[in-house]
This record gives structure tokens, sequence and C-alpha cells, in this order.
């Protein structure tokens, strides 16, 4: 297989075509991959570029490729997936684009929402004297990305917070799971949002402010009671603070100020065997 | 004046036509497609054990997602009712029910027996790969068993699979184990029916392929629009300012209780804060235009080990950061002999 002499031919005209052939893959293989090719950029190109249009036609010329990118998770919101809609339509068509991608990316790592906060979830059940407390992910859990999954769990949890039929839909499957697998009645399902410190307060003098896991940077944002009923689950929506659906608050620095109504309890958990190790409330 | 208009398409249409052929098909060495293939692989194995002390607790019957519980997931809108969407939208909106369940063999999979089986094909898959053994078959095996887990629970899926989707699907298609391969081994000391030349006698080198050429390249533009996708995702997110636009990103990042390495100090140096936030867009937005610039690509990738090497010590996103350092080595110019393995 003549390969021809490369620096010569940088010089002189282009190289002869037949010198150049052999090395490619026959005329029919060419077109074969050039048409499997244009597919598949094409696809990617409506996948990517049509990130952020919520018009009927986006939504429409989306399910084309959906359809193959999919079940290959490369039909993916960049960024959260998740944009303010001004108009009740416009809000449907969000919703839908939302569903069909309902993977998210997350590239942009952080909007400086109450989202892109951390968020977890606690379980609390037993008697009122004796309360024990289930915290997912448990603080310092290892390696990061298995915190990374129970995270993003309670970030597909919290981010419902604001529509009621949804965040019971979470709720039950949630509460239920762990109704069963801890073999009580009845609970208390909490996802909690642990704002970010700005720098004031990290730099600040008191302890109490500049601890991250001080219990007043802890906001909940959804509180259901769940309880078993023969081999049913029933939920009941207890609290809720501000809504965190719109995704697009302002940064952190000006996050709305936590619930004082809403701290978790101060009873001391206990471990529960099978789901990690167990944190009093995120507090300190 | 019309023979001189379609003398001018047809020349540029075979120019193009050549240009597309050189781009795509001209055959080129099959090593970065041998170190993405052993970077993906330990990742991807990585990624698989940190699964093992979560997997019942996931996907088990009585765990947090049983099967069947991620399709009324997925199936929950937001915000609006039914009948408004089946309203606005019709076949769209029916399209969307689709789910991801049916498109994983842990669907199938509820027992704690059954779902251990499957998490092992994985693991066995990831270490084949790595050691390129069997590598067609085994990378095939790995790309649908990393499928099969993220399709089970899509809402656990965050950067890391996003990225590591694509690099697997094109590694299942590629040449992967020709070269620095156990495949590549057991070929070397077969008695061969073809005569290779004497400079491809050694297991990290083989003759140019075609198919690593596009294999190769579609790792580089789907890496591109990644990269693209991403500064155009910190940017212009949220319909407002963001705070990759007011500096203040790398510091909602860091303060994040979890991130761990201790990054507080960087509350008292706002202007490093500052600097780093927009360096880190800079970054983010010029790698995949300055890549093609084959003078500037060890520079770039190096750069970016350096850069995201310090993301993931500031964020704890480890195994993410550094997949898209092993992403990049799909640019390295490895071709150390230029007149037999052709670089592109």
């Amino acid at each position: 297989m003549s390969r021809g002499n490369k620096t010569g031919e940088a010089t002189a005209a282009r190289p002869p075509h037949k010198d150049k052939e052999p090395s490619l893959p026959s005329s029919n293989v060419r077109t074969i991959v050039n048409l499997l090719l244009f597919i598949h950029l094409f696809c990617l190109a409506i996948a990517f570029f049509w990130q952020t249009n919520s018009s009927p036609v986006s939504v429409q010329l989306h399910s084309i490729p959906a359809g193959y990118l999919k079940p290959l998770h490369m039909d993916l919101a960049f960024d959260d997936g998740h944009r303010e809609a001004t108009s009740d339509a416009e809000r449907a068509i969000s919703n839908v684009r939302h569903r069909e991608r309902s993977r998210r990316a997350m590239l942009h790592f952080t909007h400086g929402g109450p989202l892109d906060d951390e968020l977890f979830i606690e379980f609390i059940h037993g008697p009122e004297d004796d309360r024990l407390t289930i915290v997912l992910p448990p603080q310092g859990m290892l390696p990061p990305m298995r915190r990374e999954r129970f995270q993003r769990l309670a970030w597909e949890i919290g981010r419902a917070a604001g529509d009621s039929g949804a965040r019971e839909v979470f709720a039950r499957v949630i509460a239920g799971a762990l109704l069963n697998r801890l073999n009580v009645d009845e609970g208390e399902l909490r996802v909690l949002r642990r704002r970010t410190q700005t720098m004031n307060e990290a730099t600040a003098n008191d302890d109490d402010i500049t601890d991250p896991f001080n219990e007043s940077y802890q906001q909940v944002l959804i509180s259901f009671r769940a309880r078993r009923v023969g081999a049913t689950v029933v939920v009941t929506a207890i609290e809720q603070a501000n809504s965190t659906s719109g995704g697009a608050e302002s940064t952190s620095s000006n996050a709305p100020a936590v619930d004082e109504t809403a701290q978790p309890d101060q009873n001391e958990p206990r471990a529960v065997p099978r789901l990690g190790p167990v944190r009093p409330g995120g507090g300190k | 004046m019309i023979s001189t208009a379609t003398g001018y398409i047809r020349e540029s249409a075979i120019a193009f036509g050549e240009a597309w052929n050189e781009f795509w098909l001209r055959p080129s060495s099959a090593r970065p497609l041998a170190a993405l293939r052993i970077g993906v692989g330990v990742l991807l194995l990585y990624w698989f054990v940190t699964f093992a002390p979560d997997l019942t607790t996931l996907f088990s019957a009585d765990g947090l997602l049983p099967s069947g519980s991620v399709d009324q997931w997925e199936q929950t809108g937001w915000g609006s009712t039914e009948a408004q969407q089946q309203l606005a939208f019709g076949d769209a909106y029916r399209r969307a029910q689709a789910t991801s369940e049916n498109m994983s063999v842990l669907a199938l999979c509820d027992a704690p027996v059954e779902l251990w089986t499957a998490w092992g094909v994985g693991v066995l898959a990831a270490i084949l790969l790595i050691a390129g053994c069997f590598s067609r078959i085994s990378a095939w095996i790995a790309w649908a068993m990393f499928l099969s887990f993220v399709n089970r629970a899509p809402m656990l899926s965050g950067p890391f699979e996003a990225v590591a989707a694509m690099l697997l699907f094109y590694l299942a298609l590629a040449p992967c184990g020709l070269v620095c391969s156990f495949d590549r081994w057991r070929a070397l000391r077969k008695p061969r029916t073809t005569i290779e030349a004497a400079e491809f006698n050694s297991v990290c080198h083989a003759p140019p392929r075609w198919s690593a050429t596009v294999t190769l390249r579609l790792i580089q533009v789907h890496l591109c629009a990644i990269y693209v996708l991403m500064a155009l995702a910190q940017w212009g997110g949220g319909g407002g300012e963001t705070p990759w636009a007011t500096g203040e990103a790398i510091w909602l990042l860091a303060a994040r209780p979890s991130s761990g390495l201790g990054f507080g100090w960087l509350a008292s140096a706002p202007v490093l804060v500052d600097l780093w936030t927009h360096g880190m867009w800079l970054f983010t937005f010029t790698f995949p235009l300055l890549i093609w610039a084959k003078r500037a690509r060890p520079a770039l990738i190096v750069l970016a080990g350096v850069v995201w090497f310090a993301f993931a010590l500031l964020t704890g996103m480890y195994a993410f950061c550094l997949l898209m350092t092993v992403a990049g080595l799909a640019f390295w110019p490895f071709a150390a002999k230029q007149t037999a393995e052709a670089e592109i």
C-alpha cells in the first residue's frame, strides 16, 4: 500500500487520485457510512440546538430523533432543563419538553438558584419520644459518586415542590419504599435544601454563621406524612416552604430567608441498618 | 456565464466531497482509541463499583425505585394538568409518554440475585474492555449494561453519565482493541496469513484504519458540541444573569458543604473567585474552537487536564472531571511513526 512521499506532495499539485483511493474504503462503503453519519449528526444537531426553543414546532421537531437518541442517553437537556414560563401555554409546552428531556446533563453546574444548593432527604419515624431519622445522602458518604446519586434523587423530588400532583407521586414512591424497608407503619418524609453560604457568611466571626451545616441554612421544601393503610401508602402534605419550582430565583446571596417554622426535629436520630449512617437532621 | 457557474458549483461539490472523505474516512492510527478504551474502561469500572453498596437499596422490589416506579415518575407532569397537555400537544404529548424502563435489562431484574448478576456482567465487561480482551464484544456489552443502569433510573444520572454514554457508544463502534490490547497480543502470537510491515509487529502499533478515523472524528465533534453547550448552559440558563456571568459560580460550587476539600478560604479572595469563574467559562467556550488547530492541541489537552483537576478538587466531581480529561485524548497526536500511522 503505497502512501507516497508526503513532503514531496505538499509542495506539488494535488496528488493523483489513484494514490489516495486504496487507502479510503470502497465507494459503496463510503456511501453507506456517509449516509449513517449524516443521519446521526442530523439527529444530534436537532437534539443539541433546540434546547431553549419552546415553540410547538420545536416540540414536534424534537420528537423526531428522540426515539433514536433517548435509548442512547444522548437526548439531554444540558442544564437542569428548567426554564421560566411566562404564560400557561408556554408552561404547558415547557412541561412536555421537560418530560421528553427527563434526562439532564446538568452541565451548567450551578445557576445560583435554590435548586442548585445541596438537597437531601430525611425520613423520620418512630414514637415521639424515640424518633429515628434517616438522611439520604448521609454527610460524608463516600465515594462521591454515591452521594451525587442520592443528591440527584433529592433534587428530583425537591424540584416538584411547587407541583402538588408530582410531589405526591414522588413522596408515595420514596416513602412507600422506606416504610416497607424499615417495616414501620408511618413516618415523615422531608426534602430539605441546605442553602449555600455567601462569602460574607463564610468569613463572619460567628461560629454558628460560618458553619455551613448550621440548621439555620436549612429549608424544608417538601414534607409529607406517610402511613400504610393495608397494602397502600397514603401520603399527606404537612407543610411546604416557598416554591422553588421556578428554578430562576436569585443567586444564593439573595436567596429567600430560611423558614424558621420549618426546622427539622431536634430529636437525636439512630442508625438504621442498610440505609447508611445517620446524622441529626443535617445539623452539627 | 451559466457554464461558469455550473463549473464552479461542480468543482466546489467535488472539493467538498473530497474534504469530507478526508476528514471522516482517511485511515488513521487506532492508538487514541486504545487510550480512550483504557481510560473510559477504568472509570466505567469505578462507576459500576460505586453502585454496589446501593444496588438493592435502589433497584430491588422493596427498594427506593422499584421497577414500575420510574415509569410512574417520568409520566408525572410538572405544574399543568393532564388535560391541558393533551389539548395542547396531541401526538407530541403521547410520544412523550415513552418511558425508560423498557430500554433497560434491569427492568427485568427485581430479585437481588438478578440485580447482582446484571451488575456482575457490567463489571466483567468493563474489566475486559480495559484489558482489550474480546474488545468488540466487551465494548458492546459494557455499553449495553451501562445504558441499562442509566435507563433504569435516569433521574440518578448527571454529567458523568452524559459524557460516558457518548464515549462508550463510539467505542463500541470503533476498533478500540486494535492496539495496546490483549486481542493484539494474541493476534501477534498467531501465525499470520498476511504480511504486515515490520513497524506494525508490536502490541502498540497496527495499520491505520478508516473505521478508527470515523469513530475518533465522531468523538471529537460530539465532545466539542458538549463543550459548546456546556458554555451556553452556563452563560444563558435561568433567563437572567447567571453566576457564570457575574463571577460567583466558583464560589457557589466551592461553598457547597459536601464539596469537601476546604476551599472556604476562597471567601476571602473574591478576585480569585471572579478570575477562576471567568477563566473556566472562557476555557469551556474556546476549547472546541482552538482544539482544531493542531499546534494548539497538546497545550490545550494539558490545559484541560489542569482545569478539570482543579474543578474536581473544588466540586468533588472527580469521576466526571477525569472523564472529560480522558475524552480530550481523542485529540492527542499519538502517531509516532508518521510514515506509517497517520494522525488526525
